[in-house]
């Protein structure tokens, strides 16, 4: 479903790549977890497939095409409808409603969000156990609401791919557990899951585990 | 009803303080230039309206040649050789096609002749009353001005005490019986030493039918130089003399040009300072919610709708500003009118026309002032965002 070949990415300043010379090919329908110590670049990686950053070199092959080399508009399309990200924190924005939230890559134009999509954001958020938080503001919720509604926001659009940069970082275990319960349901339902962790209980619960140190696939 | 304005307003509602702090700011601009802007041009109209009242700043008299004799040590002053008539109503018309036709207010003819009324000698001014009395609206009379268009006369102060005249009285003069409608109170000028006397009956009198000696006029200055109005004249009458009474053309001039200088000043130095005010707040804005924007941008934004989101909230405040700076412009432009005791002359209506440009205006100019900031944070990438995160 995704193959990355050789990919390179060096920060500026870095004596080292944080991703040197990588190949991974992610299956469509998996579950796989990314594991490393810290800087290991596992973060990079992720960041990398799910196009929010450009490796210095090597491509990146989604159904065929090379995002690495494709326009910033199809970059950008990538990310909002084909791919969804959900990072450690939830970066709900604090103004808005749970359900403003969760719509929000719907709210890029002067469109106005018609029935059928406002339907759909109602049944998701009914999925994550929020039906009855739709009004709220995020600051009215649990740190596990917050990230379940960030997951809702992901995959408003009906993504096939969802990157988790350390979904369960900022959460304690129960709370990290009961969204890595949802995670597995998501991806038994057929959603293919990249997840960053360093949780080994959760990573060990996915199909596949992949350590990284110094930039490679160890 | 959500769409990307959704954001915007959100944002508004939840920072409402520093939003009502910049649409208050907003609104001060807003209102002090249009306060300024309809003061200055009240009071510039009044201005020119009062200076009008003090006569007229133009004078067209025939050209002569005059030829100064003297003979055997006897002065026999200056002789006229040749004069060139003017006639009323080839004069109007050419005065008529001069290009700043609409900066002359008022155009007043005259006709002077001498008559003898009681056995005694006295100077008669033929006039057109509608005319005069609009470029002498400083007058002030004793009984009652005459009816345009009627036969009476009006005496000056001076030559009504001298020939023991009254308002009401009736005069012969040259044959034929006037009213006296009423007397001038004293001016402190020649109109003073005078009979004024409906310019046909001069015409007649003197049997020179469409004749006149001189005309003044009055010109407004504040859209352009005397010296063009002069010039043109001057070219439309070329068998005439075309003299701008200078001291008052000009002291007309600078006041008025004053006046609408120094709002103009104070107008734009108010909206530099509102839209620096926002320039400023959306740069703030835009470096503190670099995480939002990276979190818009890795959702699917694309950089023209983050420029949009900023874009759009300028947009509202200016809108939002625009419609009260309107109203406390209206109000305040009242509130100094009446302070300068203009109230009743000028009345500063409400305009929907006015206040639609307005909206737009203020709009235009908050999302203009925001359009860098905006630009600034189309430029974040999600991974710039992110590393912040």
């Amino acid at each position: 479903m995704l193959e990355a070949k050789s990919i390179v990415k060096r920060y500026a300043g870095a004596d080292r790549p944080a991703v040197n010379r990588l190949d991974l090919h992610v299956r469509r329908g998996e579950f796989l977890s990314i594991v490393g110590r810290s800087g290991s670049g596992k973060s990079t990686l992720l960041h990398i497939l799910a196009s929010l950053i450009k490796p210095d070199s090597g491509s990146i092959l989604f159904q065929g095409l090379d995002i690495c080399s494709a326009s910033e508009d199809r970059r950008n399309q990538l990310r909002g409808r084909d791919f969804a990200v959900v990072f450690q924190q939830h970066y709900l924005l604090p103004y808005l409603s749970v359900l403003e939230n969760v719509l929000l890559p719907f709210l890029n134009g002067f469109r106005t969000v018609k029935q059928p999509r406002l339907a759909m954001a109602r049944d998701i958020l009914e999925r994550m156990e929020l039906g009855r938080k739709e009004n709220s503001r995020p600051g009215e919720l649990s740190g596990g609401e917050q990230q379940r509604v960030a997951i809702a926001r992901a995959l408003v659009r009906g993504a096939s791919i969802l990157f988790a940069d350390e979904p369960t970082g900022s959460l304690d275990f129960a709370t990290g557990s009961s969204i890595m319960r949802l995670l597995h349901e998501l991806n038994a339902d057929g959603l293919t899951i990249v997840m960053v962790t360093h949780n080994s209980e959760f990573a060990n619960s996915s199909d596949r585990v992949v350590r990284m140190a110094d930039g490679e696939i160890s | 009803m959500m769409n990307i304005f959704t954001i915007s307003a959100g944002y508004i509602k939840a920072k409402w303080m520093r939003t009502l702090l910049l649409a208050a700011i907003f609104t001060l601009g807003i209102a002090s230039m249009f306060a300024l802007y309809k003061i200055s041009n009240f009071v510039a109209d009044n201005m020119e309206r009062k200076l009008i009242s003090y006569g007229a700043n133009i004078l067209i008299t025939p050209r002569q040649e005059t030829l100064k004799i003297s003979y055997g040590g006897y002065a026999l002053g200056d002789v006229t050789v040749e004069e060139h008539p003017i006639n009323l109503d080839a004069a109007l018309k050419a005065i008529d096609a001069v290009e700043l036709r609409a900066n002359i207010a008022v155009i007043a003819p005259k006709m002077v002749t001498m008559a003898r009324i009681s056995g005694q000698a006295a100077a008669l001014v033929g006039v057109d009353w509608e005319r005069e009395l609009q470029l002498k609206a400083y007058w002030e009379v004793l009984g009652a001005f005459p009816e345009a268009g009627s036969a009476d006369i009006l005496a000056g102060a001076i030559a009504a005490r001298q020939l023991g005249l009254a308002p009401g009285q009736v005069l012969n003069i040259g044959g034929r019986e006037f009213q006296l409608s009423g007397v001038l109170r004293p001016t402190g000028s020649d109109d003073d030493t005078v009979l004024f006397i409906p310019l046909p009956v001069v015409q007649d009198m003197t049997g020179k039918p469409g004749r006149i000696s001189f005309m003044e006029v009055a010109a407004l200055c504040s859209g352009c130089p005397i010296e063009d109005i002069v010039n043109q004249l001057q070219a439309a009458l070329p068998e005439s003399e075309v003299r701008a009474l200078a001291q008052i053309a000009e002291s007309r001039m600078y006041s008025v040009h004053f006046a609408q200088n120094l709002a103009f000043s104070v107008s734009l130095v108010i909206l530099v300072t509102a839209c620096a005010m926002l320039i400023m707040s959306m740069l703030s804005s835009v470096a503190e919610r670099c995480k939002e924007i990276g979190i818009m941008r890795a959702v699917g934004f694309s950089r023209r709708s983050v420029f949009l989101v900023f874009v759009s909230e300028a947009l509202g405040i200016g809108a939002a500003a625009g419609a009260s700076g309107y109203a406390l412009g209206q109000a305040l432009t009242a509130y100094v009118l009446q302070r300068l005791h203009l109230a009743e002359e000028a009345n500063p209506a409400f305009e929907p026309a006015g206040l639609s440009a307005i909206i737009l205006a203020a709009a235009l100019t908050a999302g203009l002032s925001a359009a860098f900031p905006a630009w600034r944070a189309s430029l974040v990438e999600p991974a710039e965002a992110l590393v912040s995160l």
